[in-house]
């Protein structure tokens, strides 16, 4: 649907309960209702519980967030605190 | 002690390092491109897992597999057979780092994910990293990267896999990124030099830890074989 389609898809890849992973889990979730009007489809793959993704996926730093929704696909590295540096790399507007 | 050695089938090499690689541990092999790195970590990785029952897993962070398999398919040996026979495990990480802004702090636990999976698939007793340069080159920040690649050379060892990490040269020192400061156990060099018009290939162990060398160096040759060292048989080290 239209609607769907608007949707933004994120992928939050972390390792268990690391701090800067349970840290990233905190801070998209916040960047998705902030900044996307809770627009977005999060999903987040432990690599512990799934490793073979880690190298199906290409992941080397952790935590790593994809957007894959909507196209050009990109990612950030990192923890994401800091926010504009994430709404920057993935190429979303974000509340202006 | 007995330093005990993992044999490389390299032609030379395990006479000049009395008997092979320091077994366990993480060896630096490091040269300009095309200096035969690459090669020679291939061929230490298939004369474990065909010759000693040795799985080995290759992590590449350059060449792809399709092209390892041309690479070592001239030197006769039928990588993708191994492969599906789970004695070599190839993963190529491509480090599309490319110059990233981190948003906050973060680690490589990807890669040791990736190498603890790959190494658990084939039950692996040796492990090549070909060419950790690229790491650097994706991360900005490389006091992260040193970090990790401290934190990655003890859990291979704490993992008893005999490790070969090839690093591209530096201008002034061995390595680009001065690597050679973590590999405390066996660090090789592969140079050319070309004098008098002639190139000759060798090979300088330039540091090998519980083992007297004197920090020889010895022409080798690459040929349908792969790298073949001439090691005077009568140059022993004890």
């Amino acid at each position: 649907s239209l609607a769907s389609a608007a949707r933004c898809r994120l992928r939050l890849y972390v390792a268990g309960l690391a701090a800067s992973s349970t840290l990233a889990i905190t801070n998209v979730t916040d960047i998705c209702e902030q900044e996307m009007g809770g627009q977005c489809d999060l999903e987040v793959i432990d690599i512990y519980q799934q490793p073979e993704l880690a190298q199906r996926d290409q992941i080397l730093a952790i935590p790593t967030l994809v957007k894959t929704w909507p196209l050009p696909m990109r990612s950030v590295i990192g923890d994401l605190s800091q926010r504009q540096r994430v709404l920057t790399g993935l190429g979303i507007l974000g509340r202006r | 002690p007995g330093l005990r050695k993992a044999a490389t089938g390299i032609p030379g090499l395990d006479e000049i390092t009395g008997g092979g690689l320091p077994a366990g541990r993480t060896t630096l092999v490091c040269g300009t491109a095309g200096s035969g790195k690459t090669l020679l970590s291939l061929q230490f990785l298939v004369y474990g897992a065909s010759a000693l029952g040795e799985p080995g897993v290759f992590i590449s962070f350059e060449e792809r597999p399709e092209d390892l398999v041309v690479n070592v398919a001239s030197l006769g040996v039928d990588l993708a057979a191994l492969v599906a026979e789970h004695q070599i495990y190839l993963d190529h990480v491509e480090a599309g780092l490319d110059q990233m802004e981190p948003t906050g702090s973060y680690d490589l636990e990807g890669l040791f994910v990736r190498l603890g999976y790959a190494i658990d698939q084939i039950g692996a007793k040796r492990v090549v990293l070909d060419t950790l340069e690229v790491l650097f080159q994706g991360l900005r920040d490389s006091t992260v990267v040193r970090g990790e690649l401290r934190r990655l050379f003890r859990w291979l060892s704490d993992r008893g896999i005999t490790a070969m990490v090839t690093a591209e040269a530096g201008a002034t020192t061995l390595t680009r990124y001065g690597i050679e400061e973590y590999v405390s156990d066996c660090v090789l060099s592969l140079h050319q030099d070309l004098d008098s018009g002639i190139s000759t290939r060798r090979l300088r162990v330039v540091k090998y830890r519980g083992s007297q060398h004197g920090s020889n160096e010895c022409p080798f040759l690459i040929d349908a074989n792969g790298v073949a060292l001439f090691a005077i048989t009568s140059l022993s080290l004890d």
